[in-house]
């Protein structure tokens, strides 16, 4: 592989940075603090709203690449019959700022929506069903990633694969050296960004790499939350040992609120309804759901094949972790954000039921 | 399909027959002709109905296809989308997306051996595509039974057919019913009662089968008793499906997506996944 091009961007010249983003694109999205004190990404209108501290926040990535509530094309009913409007005008954006575990997942969910399995004559099997949605808004956005020189109380990243540093899968990775960031290149969008912007960016060295590199060691040691056994507990789950007691016991402590499913950055459920505007006009869209709540499986008979929570929880952990998914996508379906752990009322989190399951006889 | 995969085709009815009081037969064909071209379903496969306005739903396709960008399925009105379709009439457009999902073919070759097609109520409309197919190819079939078993008589769909099937000399349709009433002459109980009727040459046959999941659990206890090995057992799956195109996550069972895995499996597919498929 050719040595990595890498650049540096003082801190001073954020502002200037994010001053021409806002002109030439459409969008900049970028973590900023709510007056409650939490953080999530929003897009911005000035470089002032960026907080400058902040684990990653509710509502990552997710937000921009998978919005919660999404057209998927509109109708409109008229005396020739009905025509669809199914093209719409992606932005150019700009997403700043996001955490390695948020790209991690963003890049699950480019192997997730971008692929799929096949269907219809002249798919061939393993041919792609790409969703045009996600591919076109991902494809306009650049993704620029600040890794994490401090873990967060609650983030396990270090045990998915998906942090604190990542080593590809981003446009562009700022590490935090003080008073500058170092700047690497990941991508061919990574490195025209660069370019557009050269005047600000100035030229990076190997010291800045090796002082990365530090970073990146003295970083994996910060972490609280102790979640190295996934691999024990993927092994206990797919050899059977994780029995029907164990997720009556999880469901137990659930309210079923589904909290942690919308945090989730690796949860793409979704559901499909219709809206009319007017008589003769509506939309089609796509709003978040999750496998936690009971309707999500019910069929009209009332015959529900999920119709305890504890097949619930079973449900939502099972596709995360167990090996006949890992086999769909190599990837586990979580990348250690913690951010159910932070929003479970039940402490029946990703952590904890790891823990849990670890200990399993 | 259409590039888009959320995007249906306009399509028109061109013709309902009312099957029963709550579940009709819609005939339907795509408006505009490259875009009809571009729907070829085979056995076994489904397609999103959509009424602008209400939603969509899947549904399974009920005929081997003749032409492209033609289609039957059978509802039976339920619910938001199968409430609306019953509001329609002869002429009025809705969308369609497909043909999604695999099909009987991508199965077994049961070609040469005995086909024994087992169907229960509402079910039967996925099964006839394959039963159409096996018509239009007779002779690369030997046996050919269908067990077909619904509620009550006037549950039954496609009556026309049905005394049509049971008219032909190279067929076996046996049928029965839960609750008769006082013209029905035939078997009554569960569609497994009349397995005792049937001389199967269990390792020549090959069994298609779609119903209510309990009968579906029962039948494939009662043939695996017979020794008809797993591959052999050929059944669709139903699941709640919001996208039909292996996104929206609502269709799982296990690893698998009904939608884009299925809707058609054999049993060694089904058995062993970390949920219970039916
Ligand atoms: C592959 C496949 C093929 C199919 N083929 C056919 C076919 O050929 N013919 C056919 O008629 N059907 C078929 N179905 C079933 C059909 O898709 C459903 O009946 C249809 O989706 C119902 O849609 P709806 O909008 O009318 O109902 P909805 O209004 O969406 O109602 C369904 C949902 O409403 C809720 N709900 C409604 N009633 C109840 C209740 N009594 N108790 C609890 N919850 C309730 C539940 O959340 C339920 O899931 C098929 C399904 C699949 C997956
Ligand atoms: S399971 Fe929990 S920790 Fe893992 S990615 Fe999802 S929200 Fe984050
Ligand atoms: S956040 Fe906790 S209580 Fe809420 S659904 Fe998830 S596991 Fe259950
Ligand atoms: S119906 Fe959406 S994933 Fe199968």
């Amino acid at each position: 592989m050719p040595e990595k091009t890498v650049y540096s961007l003082a801190k001073a010249q954020v502002p200037e940075l994010i001053a021409k983003l806002l002109k030439s694109r459409n969008e900049v999205w970028a973590p900023v603090k709510g007056e409650g004190g939490d953080t999530f990404l929003a897009q911005i209108d000035s470089a002032k709203q960026i907080a400058p501290e902040y684990v990653n926040g509710f509502l990552g990535a997710k937000r921009y690449v998978f919005p919660q509530l999404e057209e998927l094309f509109r109708f409109k009913k008229g005396k020739n019959g009905t025509t669809l409007e199914t093209e719409f005008d992606q932005p150019r954006a700009v997403i700043w700022g996001i955490r390695p575990c948020d790209m991690s997942a963003v890049n699950y969910f480019d192997s997730f929506f971008g692929q799929g399995a096949k269907s219809g004559p002249g798919w061939k099997s393993g041919d792609p069903l790409p969703d045009p949605l996600y591919e076109k808004r991902r494809e306009r956005a650049v993704f620029i990633t600040l890794a994490c020189n401090q873990a967060g109380p609650k983030c396990f990243c270090v045990c998915t694969d998906s942090g604190p540093f990542l080593s590809k899968g981003f446009d562009i990775q700022l590490t935090d050296l003080g008073t500058y960031y170092l700047v690497e290149v990941g991508s061919p969008k990574g490195g025209e960004f660069v370019k557009e912007f050269k005047t600000l960016f100035g030229t990076g060295n190997e010291n800045d790499m090796k002082l990365r590199r530090k970073l990146e060691t003295e970083a994996e040691k910060t972490f609280q939350q102790p979640v190295s056994f996934f691999a024990k507990a993927m092994r206990k789950l797919d050899g059977g040992k994780v029995d029907q007691k164990f997720w009556e016991k999880v469901a137990g402590y659930c309210i079923g609120c589904g909290g942690c499913i919308y945090v989730c950055p690796m949860c793409s459920c979704f559901d499909v309804d219709d809206k009319m505007e007017s008589d003769t006009e509506g939309l089609r869209y796509r709003a978040w759901d999750t496998c936690d709540f009971a309707g999500f499986t019910r069929e009209v008979s009332g015959h529900n094949p999920r119709a305890s929570r504890a097949d619930r929880r079973k449900r939502w952990f099972y596709h995360k972790l167990s090996m006949d998914y890992l086999e769909k996508n190599p990837v586990i379906g979580c990348v250690g954000c913690g951010r159910c752990v932070v929003t479970c009322p039940g402490e029946v989190d990703m952590a904890t039921v790891v823990r849990w399951m670890r200990k399993v006889e | 399909m259409n590039p888009n995969i959320y995007v249906p085709y306009i399509a028109e009815i061109t013709d309902i027959k009312q099957e029963t009081g709550d579940t009709r037969t819609y005939d339907v064909r795509i408006k505009n002709r490259d875009e009809a071209k571009l729907f070829v379903s085979r056995p076994g496969q489904f397609v999103e109905a959509s009424v602008f306005g209400a939603g969509e739903a899947p549904f399974g396709l009920t005929t081997s296809p003749k032409e492209p960008g033609v289609m039957t399925f059978t509802v039976r009105a339920c619910g938001k989308v199968t409430n609306a379709l019953a509001e329609l009439k002869k002429g009025d457009e809705i969308g369609i997306k497909g043909p999604l999902g695999n099909s009987f073919l991508d199965k077994i070759d049961s070609k040469g051996k005995d086909i024994l097609v087992i169907g229960g109520g509402i079910w039967l409309p996925p099964l006839r595509s394959m039963i159409d197919h096996i018509f239009n190819n007779r002779s690369d079939y030997r046996e050919f039974t269908i067990l077909y078993g619904a509620r009550t008589p006037a549950d039954r769909v496609y009556k026309y057919q049905l005394s049509d099937w049971e008219k032909k000399t190279d067929l076996k349709l046996i049928q029965t019913v839960d609750v008769a009433d006082k013209d029905w002459t035939g078997n009554v109980g569960v569609v497994t009662t009349l397995f005792p009727k049937l001389k199967l040459d269990i390792p020549n046959t090959v069994v298609y089968t779609c119903g209510p999941p309990i009968m579906i659990k029962f039948v494939i206890i009662e043939l695996l008793k017979l020794g008809l090995p797993e591959k052999q057992i050929v059944s669709t799956l139903e699941r709640y499906m919001k996208c039909g195109v292996g996104k929206c996550g609502h269709c799982c069972i296990g690893n698998k997506y009904v939608c884009t895995d299925g809707p058609v499996f054999d049993y060694t597919e089904i058995k062993g996944l970390a949920e219970e498929a039916f």
